[in-house]
């Protein structure tokens, strides 16, 4: 699903009354709510907690290679749906430089796409 | 109902263990739910507090995946007849005896206390993630000029390297953005705010607010708001309302 205009009317914000996923649920009551030591507290089997820090934490260059990647495989008929109209090409602009001798200094207009046949 | 069900149904069995989903008022009904380990679920009172139990057989037990959703659902029903001050899963005493000497009766002033505090308000858990990751990139990327001229095959790793750390950067910064925005608007309706980590690589916001019930009408329309203005982007969720999970601690203890 690589289109930028996504979201109707009724899905872009999901409501629930109660957690009914196991997602919701392990968040809010296993590691909130009053605890106190007089407990003997009962294990949990079968789950696996997993915290999944979002942020970039590790700037590495592995990171940002991965970035670079993401970046360059950018499909651009959706940033044209995103909103640029200039670009008219779709994917084939990007070869990750797989043995391509071309150079890099060609007349690359303010998008970044190789020549484009039909203005910019 | 099988033996053990049967025997804990009746009042005052004390040599059972106890587990314990939340305080509620005395005068309050116990919910009909099921509990954990398919367990029936009463109150046990002490004064002008009850705790939300069941009796197990056994204090050697090991939940599985529907017990946690037991035990939300029992404090959800709770939720649903006046204020519960929900427990951390898996709050197990010896026996009833337990229950009143350790929690009820050192601590019923500040429970009693903390329901009157919680009276008529609710958590409402709110997540909000990018839809993927070829959408957001692309809303980032666009319209910057020093990234532009780094696309394209014939890239040196330097090169390439350089462009993934300025675009990691720049989907941060924009994260963090969207993040503030959300918060501080959903915030701007809501008594307290207790913000997480959001999950995974597309994750923006992991945040509990606690909501007047009064105010609730303007909280979603907010949300509906901030959700509508974010929808190419942006998926939402928010579940609610909840028992204060993320905002009920007791005043020595400082806990969840």
């Amino acid at each position: 699903m690589a289109l930028a205009t996504q979201g109707t009317a009724s899905n872009y914000l999901q409501r629930a009354p109660s957690p009914s996923g196991l997602a919701d649920v392990v968040d809010l009551i296993l590691d909130k709510g009053l605890v106190i030591d007089a407990f003997v507290r009962v294990a949990v089997i079968g789950i696996e907690l997993v915290t999944i820090d979002a942020r970039i934490v590790i700037a590495s260059v592995d990171t940002y290679l991965r970035f670079a990647e993401a970046v360059n495989r950018l499909d651009l008929m959706q940033t044209e749906a995103a909103g640029l109209k200039e670009l008219r090409d779709g994917g084939n602009g990007h070869d990750k430089g797989k043995g391509m001798a071309e150079g890099a200094k060609k007349a690359i207009s303010g998008n970044g796409k190789e020549r484009s046949g039909s203005g910019d | 109902m099988n033996a053990i069900e049967q025997r804990a149904g009746e009042a005052g069995n004390v040599t059972a263990p106890v587990y314990v989903y939340g305080i509620v008022s005395a005068d309050v009904q116990p919910p009909a739910e099921k509990g954990v380990l398919g367990a029936g679920v009463s109150t046990v009172r002490h004064g002008s507090v009850a705790a939300v139990v069941s009796y197990l057989a056994s204090e050697r037990v090991r939940a599985k995946r529907r017990d946690l959703l037991a035990h939300s659902d029992v404090l959800q029903a709770a939720h649903a007849r006046g204020v519960v001050l929900p427990l951390r899963f898996g709050m197990l005493f010896h026996s009833e005896a337990e229950l009143h000497d350790r929690l009820l009766d050192p601590l019923e002033g500040e429970l009693r206390s903390l329901l009157r505090q919680f009276e008529g308000l609710a958590e409402m858990r709110v997540r909000a993630s990018y839809h993927d990751r070829e959408s957001i990139l692309a809303e980032v990327v666009r319209d910057d000029p020093e990234i532009t001229r780094l696309r394209g095959s014939g890239r040196s790793h330097a090169e390439l390297v350089r462009l993934g750390e300025l675009a990691a950067k720049r989907f941060e910064r924009h994260r963090a953005t969207d993040a503030e925005a959300v918060i501080g608007r959903l915030g701007a309706h809501s008594v307290q705010i207790q913000s997480d980590a959001p999950d995974g690589e597309l994750g923006i916001v992991k945040a509990s607010f606690l909501v007047r019930d009064r105010d609730r009408k303007r909280f979603d329309d907010e949300l509906d708001a901030v959700a509508l203005g974010l929808r190419h982007l942006v998926q939402f969720t928010c579940t609610g309302p909840l028992p204060p999970h993320s905002f009920a601690v007791l005043p020595d203890e400082g806990a969840a």
